[in-house]
């Protein structure tokens, strides 16, 4: 009796690890990456390094904070880096120092309120992710789709604002110095950036976890016709999770003008697959109706890590997308497992 | 006596009819309900249950990749 007993708590345990190193595989890959990468370069491990990592995931974590809505809806958005570079161009050409001659604006002649271009680049990410989202739960098109679509559009857009400017296609840069401050300054010897970050992901928790939406998002989520059949109102709650995420990347996109100084066509570029990749290393499923915002912040800070220390390391660039793309390979196929494990 | 017992016995009778159809509409009401809970079921289709593969497979495919990321990154380092 005491042998068939020891053998089940022994098979018990078995499970216990295997369920442990299955829902922490990667961040304990990523752990052991990070380490041989300190062992291999000792100077990497300054604190300097950590708030130039944190305030470079900033950006990109508050836009995954949006991302990662759509994808516990089973969704995705394609076009969010570049709708990140329209709010980033709007969020430039009007915060350009009244005293630079080539400004975009010269009829500005006093700098305005902080909070103008803010808003409007809010505005304007919101009607590209209300498009989106229009598409998704009125026209039930598929997600990837229709944010290709609007990612051509919204790029198109930046390019035909940038080119308006009198000299032609020039990057939107000698900005106000109160915004760069505002941006790039330290408070408490910590990036005002991340105190941005964290101020949004601790809204978005609460959003999550505390609000109807939320609640009802991951219902839509994990099985849309039984939250259909609950009485949620599914078409509504979609938009509802788009329109958040609009106004997550009109915030990302204010702050990174701000921190790259210097806004181009180019700017938001491969930022959407930033954001996705660092939601599915978090946690946040491709099936749908799972995912947690701690998850997702580590998971974005863990993927900057990756990048800055491969960076730091002085990998050829090249290579560099190799790993990147062989992780988010990695990421997905953890995922699938963990669905297959619990099947 | 007699009258009102027999009244009474009317009355019961009544209500037990009345139960029986009650009943009658619950069952079909839960009928309903369950047919409507596996059509959810049966419609309710994932992402990944289109993806065929075993565990160990999939083992074995993250195995390789985790390969192919340190290789990379060794050669990386050295080029």
């Amino acid at each position: 009796m005491e042998n068939t007993k020891t053998v089940k708590k022994s098979k018990l345990n078995k499970a216990k690890v295997g369920d442990f190193f299955l829902s922490y595989a990667l961040y304990i890959i990523l752990g052991i990456m990070i380490i041989g990468v300190c062992i291999a370069d000792p100077s990497f491990v300054k604190m300097s390094n950590l708030w130039k990592i944190l305030a470079q995931a900033s950006t990109r974590g508050i836009m995954a904070l949006g991302v990662a809505g759509l994808i516990v809806l089973a969704g995705t958005d394609l076009s969010a880096g570049r709708v990140l570079g329209c709010g980033a161009a709007l969020s430039a050409s009007l915060l350009q120092s009244v005293t630079y001659a080539s400004r975009m604006y010269p009829q500005i002649t006093k700098p305005l309120p902080l909070i103008l271009p803010l808003l409007l680049s809010i505005v304007v990410c919101v009607v590209f992710s209300a498009i989106n989202g229009f598409g998704v739960s009125k026209l039930h098109m598929h997600a990837f789709i229709i944010s290709l679509g609007t990612q051509l559009i919204a790029y198109g857009a930046i390019c035909i604002y940038i080119d308006s400017q009198k000299g032609g296609t020039q990057p939107l840069a000698s900005l106000d110095k109160r915004y760069i401050d505002l941006v790039n300054s330290y408070t408490f010897g910590i990036p005002n950036l991340v105190y941005f970050y964290l101020a949004c992901a601790i809204v978005m928790w609460v959003v999550w976890n505390k609000t109807t939406l939320g609640k009802n998002m991951f219902a839509i989520g994990g099985n849309p016709e039984a939250a259909a059949v609950s009485g949620v109102n599914v078409s509504r709650n979609i938009m509802g999770v788009y329109i958040v995420a609009g106004v997550l990347y009109g915030i990302a996109a204010f702050l990174e003008a701000g921190r790259v100084q210097s806004v181009t066509t180019q700017t938001g570029l491969n930022y959407d697959l930033d954001a996705i990749s660092g939601c599915v290393i978090g946690g946040v499923s491709f099936s749908g109706g799972v995912g947690t915002i701690p998850g997702c912040v580590i998971g974005v800070i863990l993927l900057q890590v990756i990048n800055y220390s491969l960076y730091y390391l002085e990998v050829n660039p090249y290579l560099q997308f190799i790993i990147k793309g062989l992780i988010i390979i990695v990421a997905v196929a953890i995922d699938v497992r963990k669905y297959l494990a619990k099947k | 006596m007699d009258n009102s017992n027999k009244t009474q016995e009317e009355l019961l009778a009544q209500k037990e009819l009345q139960l029986e159809q009650k009943e009658a509409e619950l069952n079909e009401k839960e009928k309903k309900l369950s047919a409507l809970d596996e059509a959810v079921n049966r419609s309710k289709h994932n992402f990944y249950d289109k993806i065929n593969v075993s565990k160990k497979a999939l083992d074995v495919f993250i195995c390789v990749c985790l390969a192919a990321i340190i290789v990379c990154i060794i050669i990386g380092a050295v080029m």
